[in-house]
């Protein structure tokens, strides 16, 4: 987002060459993958493609065979995040959305964005901090994710869709350079996933975003540039018009039959 | 060199002793994921039964202790009841035939555990280790109550007495059976698990419960006979045991950690897993043993061949077990499967 | 320090019970069950002083000691819930912790004992010089020294000054002060000594005490121990003196960690003997003889255990079943360690030779000083209570819930799960090395390897996982309600109580997941207490020796009274809010307060 370089924008992601096993078996194959900063990037591609198992090598849940990952933070030097721990990438700058909410459901809304927000992680420091109450920071997520009303309720009892919210509220606050977002509009009504699209595109605006989905009316909402993922590499990259009408994207979608065209 | 040889026998020895042991909980643990604390007791079943059945008191004990039992139950609500059960009958079965007989006995009382208390605790492994632990309590006592402390044995064929001599180095025949029986124990376990349906349906109901019970399998049946035939095997290493240690109450306790050790430490769910696991735990501690017995080091540990395992020999491996695990969590960390617990 | 109360009504937790705003916590709403808790809290602390009066001394001691054990299992308890209530890693093996902080502190008593019992130690000090005159006519015997010590008699060199009339001569002997006949006294040197002269020269003297009959003659032991100089012949005596050094024996008492324990079963020489070897082991826990060390130790050593272990434990990323088969694994290894150990250890038989603890001039043990050792427990029981409280109300608390939720989204927010998990651990390990330190003086004198052994570690599970999981004061509760109930049964039908304690086991996992005081309320505690109390005062009365002989069943008759009152005892605060309520109800004119959802993560 700087203007001083004029040079390509910066890659604030380079996956390179990058192959996980489970077991014997290549959920991703010599994958090459690349985000600049700002972009907001869609990813889809069918089910065991391994869009998740991507975001697990970004975030550390798994080492790759091979390959690496760097990441490149704002202010200081590039990392390959594949050598890393989970919480030293979060503190980095990547945040991520779940598949499925990954809340504190026995915790209150409230408590939960406390821990999110910034602030020391570490072990001293939080044995003499007991307040509850909330920074403006909080209050205008809260605002923002529209669980005002519901702060002091406990996570576990919010609908399906509000716990997708206030997780993303919980990233927003940790306010990560890069944020990860598996399947935000998995469950929702066509309101809600509006209201999401919408959000995410807030966020994209002072942030990095790479998100999946397989919802495609959401995807045309937000998407700027898509990334086709099918058996562990990229199929196809380009505008969503474009990979809607690339052959191979059509042919790994709906099987050779050209009739099964439903959606 | 005799030392040597003799130290590896002995380890050789206690594999197979660990790994008939850890067998049945291998099935439990490690396929059904159950944590049953009550394994060890499940062996002490299967000793007393063998008493029972190759001792010609046995049974008579066996009576006197029940009528003794129901008489102390019946004091505590102050009803005074002397049953003088009593039976002259003696049984003087032949170890061979009493070793299927103890198989399905014990395995019909895991199958009673496994429908009277696991089944309700399915996905709650803490729980499932504290009730059966409950169990287990329960069982050593009434054994107890029974029983008395006393040490009892389970008396072996004629032909396993005696030993082989070899080079100086003494091999007992009876340590020979229990690998030969091992090795049997195990190859029968293989070959059901792989090669009967009943073994493809258990196989199918621990790695996919609704699919298996989509296409029609009982799936709490299949439990049940899992479970039991977990429990079952553990009964006939008890009894098997029983004709080398010391029958007695507690004797559960002295093999649980370390049966335990071995499923985890041989990775879960896997035959040769148990089989490699035991084989690192005795071979260790026979050498071990040998080594402390060799006073090598002199006078700083005395020497206590405890009725069961030297105590030194096992705080060694155990820790080296701990420390292998540390260092190779293979067996404990889940391997790259996509779930988020 | 505190914060405005309703800043923003969406983002503050709305009740209409009133709030008291305290440092450090923020507000703290004051609701029933607060009030029960501190109530509880006060009643803890006030146990030796609610007896019956007129209670039999000894039965009085006895219970006494049973609250003081159970509250020092109540902070073992504490222990585990910290840990596996609030965090989720259920440790099979807190009674390493626990074994550790017994042993330290029955090592200090067992020291102390050791040298109490031993002889003192004779020490020799700096040589002094009396000078013994005698002149002009005085009786014989004259006293020329009256011993105000210990004294060794080094050397005695005699000077005539004056010339005597010629043909006297005297000797120097001794009368031990018990002796009152003059007559008796010894002479304590080889040949008379000549007053009349040489004037002026020094003789040295020769003692006796060479052989074993004399050498009393060479000690001065006793206050009031004489010497007298005795003159042979009449006539002036002259004047002259004696010049004695004596050297002062100093009886010197054995310190701790001079004398092997009992348990050392050391054969050997005396330490006051040259030839003294000490046996092995003795310099290692002789910097325990300091009751402070032994404090400390019982604190600092388990904690650090416990944070290695942890550390390498949750690095590794062990969790879950695995966690508590590696530390039941542990706790296997340190009890065969220790029980194998006699010389080290005391084995499997323990220490069974202590005295009691001095802490500030107080004595603490379960006998004669049993009262203050109830205080002392009661007070760190509820000092530990109120730590916890604070470390769960505090954000590192509000993190370790998280945890237990869902890890990997903690991990996601930055933390590093594993250093809270080692915290924790590290603190509860201190916590359990508390409860066993005060243990010991509880169960005094005896210390051994059951505290070490793998059901011992599981019972203490069994008291959070019936008093109350993820609930401070249900595990106090279950400590001490598995405590008295075992008393009870094990009093009456010894035979039973194993399979009780399994029924039990199998009983909360089923019925009661979460334990007996979401069902029981707050009050739980309280209720308990007053149960115990009741059952004290049955017994006191004989109540109890009625229902015996109308049942007719031996002593059997109170395990059916008194364990229902111990049990149900918890429901009667829950019971008395209910009918509270439902009496309120009824109350006119009066609108009951709609509550509104308030979380309260375990209290």
């Amino acid at each position: 987002m700087s203007t001083q370089n004029h040079h390509t924008p910066e890659k604030i992601l380079r996956v390179e060459d990058v192959t996980v096993s489970f077991d014997g078996f290549l959920v991703l194959k010599d994958l090459n993958f690349s985000i600049e900063r700002g972009e907001l990037r869609v990813v889809i591609g069918p089910n065991g493609a391994g869009k998740t198992t991507l975001l697990d090598v970004i975030t550390g849940k798994v080492r790759p065979a091979k390959g690496r990952a760097l990441f490149q933070p704002k202010s200081s030097s590039c990392q390959d995040v594949t050598k890393l721990t989970q919480e030293r990438i979060a503190l980095l700058g990547v945040g991520r959305k779940f598949q499925t909410p990954n809340i504190f459901k026995s915790q209150t809304v409230l408590d939960n964005l406390h821990l999110s927000a910034k602030a020391s992680r570490r072990v001293l420091p939080n044995l003499i901090r007991f307040s509850r109450n909330g920074s403006s920071r909080i209050d205008e997520v809260l605002e923002t994710i529209g669980l005002a009303p519901k702060a002091s309720n406990i996570a576990g009892l919010l609908a399906h869709g509000e716990k997708q919210w206030l997780e993303l509220g919980m990233v927003m606050l940790q306010d990560p350079e890069l944020l990860l977002i598996d399947e935000p509009v998995a469950g929702m009504t066509p309101r809600e996933s509006e209201k999401t699209g919408e959000l995410l595109m807030s966020m994209a605006k002072k942030h990095t975003l790479l998100v999946i989905e397989h919802d495609m009316t959401f995807v045309r909402q937000i998407a700027q540039t898509v990334t086709v993922l099918d058996e562990g590499q990229i199929l196809c990259e380009g505008t969503v018009d474009e990979v809607q009408r690339d052959p191979k994207v059509i042919q790994v979608y709906l099987g050779p039959d050209r009739e099964l065209l439903a959606t | 060199m005799t030392g040597l040889l003799e130290a590896l026998f002995n380890g050789l020895s206690l594999s197979s002793i660990l790994i008939l042991a850890a067998l049945g909980l291998g099935v439990t643990f490690g396929v059904m994921r159950v944590i049953n604390m009550a394994h060890g007791e499940m062996m002490m079943l299967g000793a007393y039964l063998g008493y029972v059945c190759t001792n010609p008191y046995g049974l008579s004990v066996f009576v006197s202790g029940l009528a003794s039992l129901a008489r102390e139950t019946a004091k505590i609500f102050g009803i005074h009841w002397e049953p003088s059960w009593q039976t002259s009958i003696e049984l003087h079965w032949n170890l061979y035939l009493v070793l299927p007989v103890v198989f399905v006995v014990v395995g019909l009382a895991g199958y009673i555990l496994e429908k009277g208390l696991i089944r309700f605790l399915y996905g709650r492994p803490l729980d499932t280790l504290l009730a059966t632990w409950g169990v287990g309590l329960i069982l050593q006592q009434v054994i107890q109550l029974i029983f008395s402390g006393n040490p009892k044995g389970v008396g072996i064929p004629e032909n396993l007495t005696g030993q082989w001599t070899y080079a100086d180095s003494r091999f007992p025949y009876y340590r020979l059976f229990i690998i030969a029986f091992t090795i049997l124990c195990l190859v029968l376990v293989y070959v059901g698990f792989f090669y009967t349906s009943l073994g493809l349906k258990i196989r199918a109901v621990t790695q996919n419960r609704p699919m298996a019970s989509a296409m029609g399998i009982p799936t709490s049946q299949v439990d049940g006979l899992t479970f039991a035939f977990g429990t079952g095997l553990a009964g006939v290493a008890g009894c098997i045991l029983g004709g080398m240690y010391n029958v007695g109450p507690n004797m559960g306790q002295d093999f649980i950690v370390e049966a335990f050790m071995v499923v985890i430490l041989g990775g879960m769910g896997q035959l040769k897993g148990v089989v490699a696991g035991g084989l690192m735990v005795g071979v260790s501690r026979g050498i071990a043993e040998k080594f402390y017995a060799n006073a090598l080091i002199p006078n700083l540990f005395p020497k206590y061949i405890e009725e069961v395992f030297s105590p030194i020999a096992r705080i060694t491996v155990l820790a080296l077990v701990i420390g292998f695990i540390m260092v190779r969590p293979s067996g404990l960390v889940r391997t790259k499967e996509r779930v988020y617990d | 320090m505190t914060e405005p109360a309703n800043k923003k009504d969406g983002a503050n937790h709305s009740t209409r019970s009133p709030a008291l705003a305290l440092p450090f916590l923020g507000n703290v709403k004051v609701k029933p069950g607060v009030l029960v808790a501190g109530f509880s809290v006060v009643l803890l602390l006030a146990i030796p002083q609610l007896f019956p009066p007129g209670i039999d001394a000894k039965s009085k001691q006895n219970w006494l000691d049973l609250f003081a054990k159970f509250m020092a299992m109540g902070i073992l308890a504490l222990s585990v819930d910290l840990v596996w209530g609030y965090t989720g890693l259920l440790s099979l093996g807190q009674g390493v912790f626990f074994g550790i902080g017994a042993y330290m502190i029955a090592y200090c008593l067992t020291l102390h004992k050791a040298a109490q019992d031993a002889r003192p130690k004779m020490t020799e000090g700096e040589p002094t010089t009396v000078v013994l005159h005698y002149q002009g006519n005085f009786p014989s015997p004259k006293t020329v020294f009256i011993n105000d010590g210990k004294y060794r008699i080094d050397s005695i060199q005699f000077r005539v000054l004056k010339a005597s009339t010629p043909g006297l001569t005297a000797v120097l002997t001794k009368l031990p002060a018990a002796s009152l006949d003059p007559d008796t006294a010894e002479q304590i040197h080889n040949d008379t000594l000549d007053l009349t002269g040489p004037v002026g020269k020094v003789q040295p003297m020769v003692l006796k005490g060479e052989i074993a009959e004399e050498k009393i003659l060479r000690r001065l032991e006793e206050e009031g121990d004489r010497l007298y100089l005795e003159v042979t012949g009449n006539g002036d005596r002259g004047e002259g003196e004696f010049t004695v050094v004596l050297i002062p024996e100093i009886e010197e008492y054995m310190r701790p960690g001079e004398v092997p324990p009992q348990f050392m079963q050391y054969t050997g020489f005396a330490p006051n003997d040259p030839n003294y070897v000490p046996p092995p082991g003795l310099a290692l826990i002789a910097p325990l003889g300091n009751a402070g060390v032994a404090v400390a130790a019982s604190l600092i050593l388990p904690a650090l255990i416990a944070g290695l272990f942890g550390g390498v434990i949750f690095r590794l990323g062990v969790k879950g079943v695995y966690f508590a088969l590696v530390t039941q694994a542990f706790l296997m290894v340190v009890f065969l360690a220790v029980r194998n150990q006699q010389r080290f250890t005391g084995g499997v038989v323990g220490i069974k030779d202590m005295s009691s603890l001095e802490l500030f001039g107080q004595s603490f043990d379960s006998a004669e000083n049993v009262r203050a050792t109830v205080y002392l427990v009661a007070a760190a029981l509820v000092g530990s209570y109120f730590i916890c409280a604070l470390l769960i109300r505090s954000k590192f608390g509000r993190i370790l819930s998280a945890i237990q939720d869902n890890e990997n989204r903690v991990l996601a927010l930055g933390y590093t799960t594993a250093l809270y998990k080692t915290a924790v651990f590290a603190f509860a390990g201190l916590l359990a090395g508390l409860a066993g330190a005060l243990y010991v003086l509880a169960n005094h004198p005896v210390c051994d390897t059951v505290y070490l052994s793998v059901p011992f570690s599981i019972e203490a599970v069994i008291w959070v996982a019936i008093g109350g999981r993820g609930n401070l004061f249900g595990a106090v509760l279950g400590a001490l309600l598995v405590g008295f109930g075992q008393y009870y049964v094990s009093s009456a039908l010894p035979e039973f109580w194993p399979i009780a304690l399994g029924l039990l086991f199998i009983a909360t996992v089923l019925f009661l997941p979460r334990g007996l005081t979401p069902v029981a309320g707050p009050g739980a505690l309280l209720g308990l207490l007053l149960g115990v109390f009741l059952v004290i005062y049955l017994e006191k009365y004989n109540l109890f020796d009625a229902v015996d002989q109308y049942l007719g069943v031996g002593r059997r008759g109170r395990v059916f009274v008194g364990c229902p009152i111990i049990l149900l005892s918890v429901f009667i605060p829950k019971g008395l809010t209910m009918l509270f309520k439902a009496l309120m109800r009824f109350s006119p004119g009066r609108a009951m307060p709609t509550g509104s959802v308030s979380p309260v993560p375990g209290s």
